[in-house]
């Protein structure tokens, strides 16, 4: 009689901790493909930020390129420095840019996604200097941001 | 010569027989629950090892990806300071190191001038292959005015 339930119970407690151990798995697993699955979005974003960084350093250097053209064209006709802001609006004007007489500045802000770049050059007849060249890039803060936000958030 | 028959005797045959059928059926339906758990147990531990292999593929590619971004602006910010180098080839491991052998990585950076009245836009396109067939572009650009000191 003690053997019989002695074997009945050892069944029993064998099923018990076997059905732990792969509850234990699964939850062990699912956590597992849920780190990598951040993981792995985490990482596109990034190439994407990357890339679309690059395509607004590419756009900012063919602008500069432009503007530089610009100026060389036109301050060869006018070589004086009061010329500087009529060529400055102009450039404004045909690159789409914006020009602040003060400083003798344009400035023009390329969007690409999530990235911008904001560039300002300095007019001085017909060279510009860079005033500033900055890169910056919105985060979308939105309500749903959860602990893996990673895959829910992907764009 | 056979026993003698008695009321107690036949009761505890009786006795025997009912535990030994308790026993038998005891015992088939242990098995039974051991067969049932082996194949339970067989079951999640075909669907855990396809989650472990989803997971061990995601990570692969996230590593991959994360290094060929990392490889990928390293070089196009080397092209940012000299443009005019034009194409090449590199070498990297596995995890980005440099390779003078063919390795996992193979990084070609192909550099397109572009010449202007006042200067040169050099176009370069950074582009990695892994022997896995993983592939990433990137794309940049850098003006250089003729004959002039860009400064900052």
């Amino acid at each position: 009689m003690m053997h019989e339930r002695s074997l009945s119970s050892h069944g029993g407690i064998l099923s018990v901790l076997t059905l732990i151990s792969v509850v234990c798995l699964a939850v062990l697993a699912v956590l597992s493909l849920t780190y990598a699955h951040d993981a792995s979005t985490a990482a596109q974003r990034q190439r994407d930020t990357v890339v679309a960084s690059y395509q607004n350093e590419t756009d900012a250097q063919t602008w500069l390129a432009s503007v530089d053209a610009s100026l060389k064209s036109q301050g060869s006709s006018s070589s004086a420095e009061g010329g500087s802001s009529s060529v400055g609006e102009t450039i404004a004007r045909t690159t789409d840019a914006t020009y602040a007489a003060d400083s003798n500045r344009v400035s023009k802000t390329f969007v690409n996604g999530p990235v911008s770049l904001t560039a300002s050059l300095s007019l001085h007849g017909s060279t510009y200097q860079i005033e500033s060249w900055n890169t910056a890039s919105t985060t979308d803060t939105n309500e749903h941001v959860t602990l893996w936000s990673g895959a829910n958030n992907a764009q | 010569m056979s026993a003698p028959f008695t009321p107690e005797r036949t009761s505890a045959d009786n006795r025997f027989q009912r535990r030994h059928q308790r026993k038998a059926a005891d015992e088939r339906a242990l098995i039974i629950e051991m067969i049932a758990v082996l194949f339970f147990v067989a079951l999640c531990v075909a669907v855990v090892i396809q989650l472990f292999a989803q997971s061990a593929s995601d990570c692969r590619s996230a590593h991959d990806t994360s290094c060929a971004t990392r490889l990928a602006r390293c070089d196009a910010e080397q092209f940012n300071v000299s443009p005019d180098i034009t194409t090449g080839v590199s070498y990297f491991d596995v995890d980005g190191n440099p390779s003078d052998t063919p390795s996992y990585w193979t990084l070609t950076r192909t550099v397109t001038p572009e010449q202007t009245e006042v200067g040169t836009i050099y176009h370069a396109t950074v582009h990695l292959l892994s022997t896995q067939g993983t592939t990433y572009d990137l794309s940049t650009a850098c003006y250089k005015s003729n004959g002039e000191e860009e400064t900052l």
